[in-house]
């Protein structure tokens, strides 16, 4: 499975490199931060290869495990849902579907992490899994196809989901 | 069957109304003048049409907005507006503000908004009754210090009739104001004539002016004043506005045309045309 990051709401999700600029493998990786108010999941890095799998060890810790797989329509993505600091506004993975949780961490604004930050997740992707994220002012939907990562902003999706209906027949015309 | 209502398009904005709704990526988009756009605007509608102007189309609301199709060569029953509400920002704040009343005619679609910035914009989109935009358009007065304004469809509402109305007002007012000076002027009161003018020349630069004598005044017109005299007979209602010349037996006097004897004939005969118009 390939391992893509998504870093901030609103950006495009990119393909994370398990090496540094020298070649030397990366051995771990972490969703969330440190801190009061805050969690930090850290998920080894083990094996050799150029492919990428995720396992559960049987006391429960998710490892990503290197090696030589075949082709995975799926794939693993580290999602960071918290956008801009705003005391208002909310952040989470919003509407998700065929998206598989594996391990989370948390986020949070301020020393005392009182002030609403949101989740970090590694995940598996499914094809045709969906989501939406907020940034401070915006909202998007990203969409993976078992191939690439699509972005759309809610208008967008909206309406291209009508044009979709209609064509099927749906819809009240007035 | 589905029975689809052709719609004419139109775009509504203040006292302007323009034919079509322009489409850019399949959607109608939402493109402000005032105030800004942080958050997600909302969807207005998506149109089977990618890039262009839609003139005559079909409407259908589905479960994720508005849907529009066009079709050229139905004759329209409705009329579907987008109505660009707005109230003007940093540098325009005497000029209106634009907001419609929606009443049960219209039935409401979508709409999309500014988030912030200087003035701010809300776009609606509506399906309404045909001449229901040229009915709201008609109402709203674009000029500085009007205040800002929000209209309601007044199915009654005759713009050519107001304006007649207005004309009116404004003639009988005129009437009265004539009246008053004419009064005035008789009764010299308050630098207020009545004189008739004769061409002479000026003493000095020999050009053409108009003046009444008297044995110890000479009354010249203003040649800079909006009225001249025409004609020798006619009698005028003037004031006088500067004396140039003030010796003990004799004033040269400036004075402005206010009024001729004869535009209250043409005044109450305008009131009476405009009269006879209004019914």
């Amino acid at each position: 499975m390939k391992l893509f990051e998504i870093g901030s709401p609103g950006n495009m999700p990119a393909e994370v490199r398990l090496s540094s600029d020298d070649g030397t493998p990366v051995k771990s990786i972490s969703v969330g931060s440190s801190g009061r108010g805050r969690s930090e999941g850290i998920i080894p890095i083990v094996g050799e290869g150029a492919g990428l799998s995720a396992k559960k060890t049987e006391k429960g810790v998710v490892i990503l495990v290197r090696g030589e797989f075949g082709d995975e329509e799926r794939c693993l993505v580290i999602i960071d849902s918290v956008g801009g600091y705003d005391r208002h506004r909310s952040y989470e993975i919003f509407d998700a579907s065929g998206i598989e949780t594996l391990v989370s961490g948390t986020h949070a604004f301020g020393d005392a992490g009182r002030v609403n930050g949101g989740e970090e997740v590694l995940a598996i992707a499914k094809p045709g899994a969906t989501f939406r994220l907020n940034s401070k002012y915006a909202s998007h939907w990203y969409a993976w196809d078992g191939k690439e990562w699509s972005m759309e902003t809610p208008e967008a999706r909206k309406a291209r989901l009508a044009l979709e209906e209609i064509e099927k027949g749906g819809g009240e015309w007035l | 069957m589905v029975v689809r209502t052709a719609h004419l398009t139109l775009t509504l904005r203040g006292d302007s109304v323009t034919e079509g709704i322009a489409i850019a990526d399949g959607q109608i988009q939402f493109s402000p003048q005032w105030g800004m756009i942080r958050g997600n605007p909302g969807m207005l509608a998506s149109a089977s049409l990618q890039h262009g102007e839609l003139d005559t189309v079909h409407v259908a609301v589905t479960a994720s907005g508005v849907a529009l199709v066009p079709c050229e060569d139905a004759h329209p029953q409705k009329e579907l507006v987008l109505v660009l509400q707005y109230y003007t920002g940093c540098g325009a704040k005497r000029w209106p503000s634009f907001h419609v009343e929606f009443g049960p005619e219209v039935k409401i679609l979508s709409r999309a908004g500014t988030s912030g910035g200087s003035g701010g914009e809300d776009w609606v989109l509506v399906s309404a009754p045909l001449g229901w935009t040229e009915n709201i358009a008609g109402q709203f007065v674009d000029g500085r210090d009007e205040g800002d304004q929000t209209i309601a469809y007044r199915p009654s509402f005759d713009r050519k009739r107001e304006a007649t109305e207005q004309e009116l007002a404004e003639a009988r007012d005129e009437l009265a104001d004539f009246d008053q000076v004419w009064q005035m002027a008789i009764a010299k009161e308050d630098d207020y004539l009545i004189l008739s003018f004769r061409q002479s020349t000026h003493p000095k630069t020999g050009d053409r002016q108009w003046e009444y004598t008297t044995p110890t005044t000479k009354y010249v017109v203003n040649q800079h004043g909006e009225d001249q005299p025409e004609s020798e007979e006619e009698r005028w209602a003037c004031q006088k506005i500067r004396v140039l010349v003030n010796k003990p037996r004799f004033q040269l006097v400036v004075v402005d045309l206010i009024y001729r004897e004869s535009d209250r004939n043409e005044i109450s005969a305008e009131i009476k045309e405009l009269e006879s118009r209004l019914g």
